[in-house]
């Protein structure tokens, strides 16, 4: 089963998207904030990370630097799910390296699953 | 199924990035502005918490950090607190109507206060005038008004005989349930000049909202006799917009709760 890690502090959304996940059959395993989550990703080496930028401890484009600047995690897909919407965001985003940038307020969780699906597969 | 927990979880997500972007809006906005995004943001936690409830009890993915933060705790209290009080508010509710009911008759829960006023001659006064036979030789007295004060309080003004006593009688005229035929008697004397006033002491009762008609008697205690009754003088007691605010309170906030049901139901129907 392929494994998913997802950081993102609100709770009740770590708990929707988890849902949605592992009703599409994936593992999941969820961090609240950004020191955490990179900790779990280091240690558990997923198969796809689904990634908020506004986080307490460490920002998600930290996170996501961190993750990138590492040979051991450098190839694992990200995926920036954020409440940012300004085009320089997004832009920082792709070019730190995530593969994908939603906006919460106009995303639908399905769309992500599907995304998750063409990324890494079942 | 996948479609159903889909839209759930997105609207999940969409409310969530609705009380994001109101927070954003608060840092930025003038008092005006700042009350209404806060209850926004309020109705839109209590919201948040309704659609998210079933979340915490379907799913326990395994985790770590500050997953159940504060911000969870301040969204369960608030949406926990407001669940309890309407429970509680339909539940005193019920009660009145269901088992209160078994034990009374009906029409016991209605009580029926006896009225006095400050001026009032004596408490036996009024049901001595009402009970009196009429005697057409007696002068009939004259309203010459009746009218509310800035409180709810009535005040009638008329002649008589000089120091006479005078029975002052507001019978309700509209159709009212449990209201019909209601009638209010006091008593006063004339001063030397044959004019009377009387007026309801705010403290003690006043006439509940809707329309009157005035109408007096003289009375002649010695002979235990009354006049004819004089001509009448319809006037309305009426409702300041703040009594008119409380006594529906109870129907605003049933609104409010059903409106904030349908909203959410709604949105759901909505992204299903």
């Amino acid at each position: 089963m392929k494994k998913i890690i997802i950081i993102e502090d609100e709770s009740v959304l770590q708990k929707a998207m988890s849902i949605e996940l592992l009703g599409a059959g994936y593992a999941v395993l969820t961090a609240g904030n950004g020191e955490a989550g990179l900790e779990l990703v280091r240690k558990e080496k997923p198969d796809l990370l689904l990634l908020d930028l506004i986080l307490p401890k460490m920002g998600g484009f930290e996170v996501l630097s961190a993750l990138k600047a590492d040979e051991a995690t450098k190839n694992i897909p990200v995926v920036i799910l954020s409440n940012l919407g300004q085009d320089e965001d997004k832009k920082k985003g792709l070019e730190l390296g995530a593969v994908d940038y939603y906006i919460k307020a106009s995303t639908d969780l399905s769309d992500i699953t599907k995304k998750v699906e063409g990324l890494i597969g079942k | 199924m996948s479609t159903i927990r889909g839209r759930w979880t997105t609207l999940v997500l969409h409310t969530t990035s609705y009380v994001y972007n109101q927070k954003q809006k608060l840092l930025t906005a003038h008092a005006g502005k700042a009350f209404f995004i806060v209850i926004g943001i309020i109705c839109a936690e209590v919201f948040l918490g309704l659609i998210s409830l079933p979340l915490y009890l379907i799913v326990k993915p395994a985790g770590v950090g500050d997953g159940q933060g504060s911000e969870y705790r301040v969204r369960r209290v608030i949406t926990l607190s407001v669940l309890t009080a309407i429970f509680l508010v339909w539940i005193v509710k019920l009660i009145f109507i269901l088992v209160l009911s078994l034990y009374f008759d009906t029409r016991a829960m209605y009580s029926v206060k006896e009225t006095s006023v400050k001026n009032d001659l004596s408490s036996g006064m009024t049901t001595d005038i009402a009970l009196a036979p009429v005697n057409r030789a007696l002068s009939v007295p004259k309203i010459i008004s009746v009218e509310q004060n800035t409180g709810s309080a009535v005040t009638a003004e008329g002649t008589s005989d000089r120091g006479a006593i005078v029975g002052i009688y507001f019978t309700r005229t509209d159709d009212v349930p449990g209201t019909d035929g209601s009638l209010h008697i006091y008593a006063n004397t004339a001063d030397t000049k044959g004019h009377w006033t009387h007026t309801e002491d705010e403290n003690v009762f006043t006439l509940p909202p809707g329309r009157y008609v005035a109408a007096a008697v003289q009375y002649d205690q010695e002979k235990n006799q009354k006049s004819a009754l004089s001509a009448g003088v319809d006037f309305s007691v009426h409702e300041s917009l703040l009594q008119q605010f409380f006594r529906r309170l109870d129907t605003i906030l049933n609104i409010v709760v059903l409106l904030f049901i349908c909203v959410g139901v709604v949105s759901i129907v909505l992204m299903l």
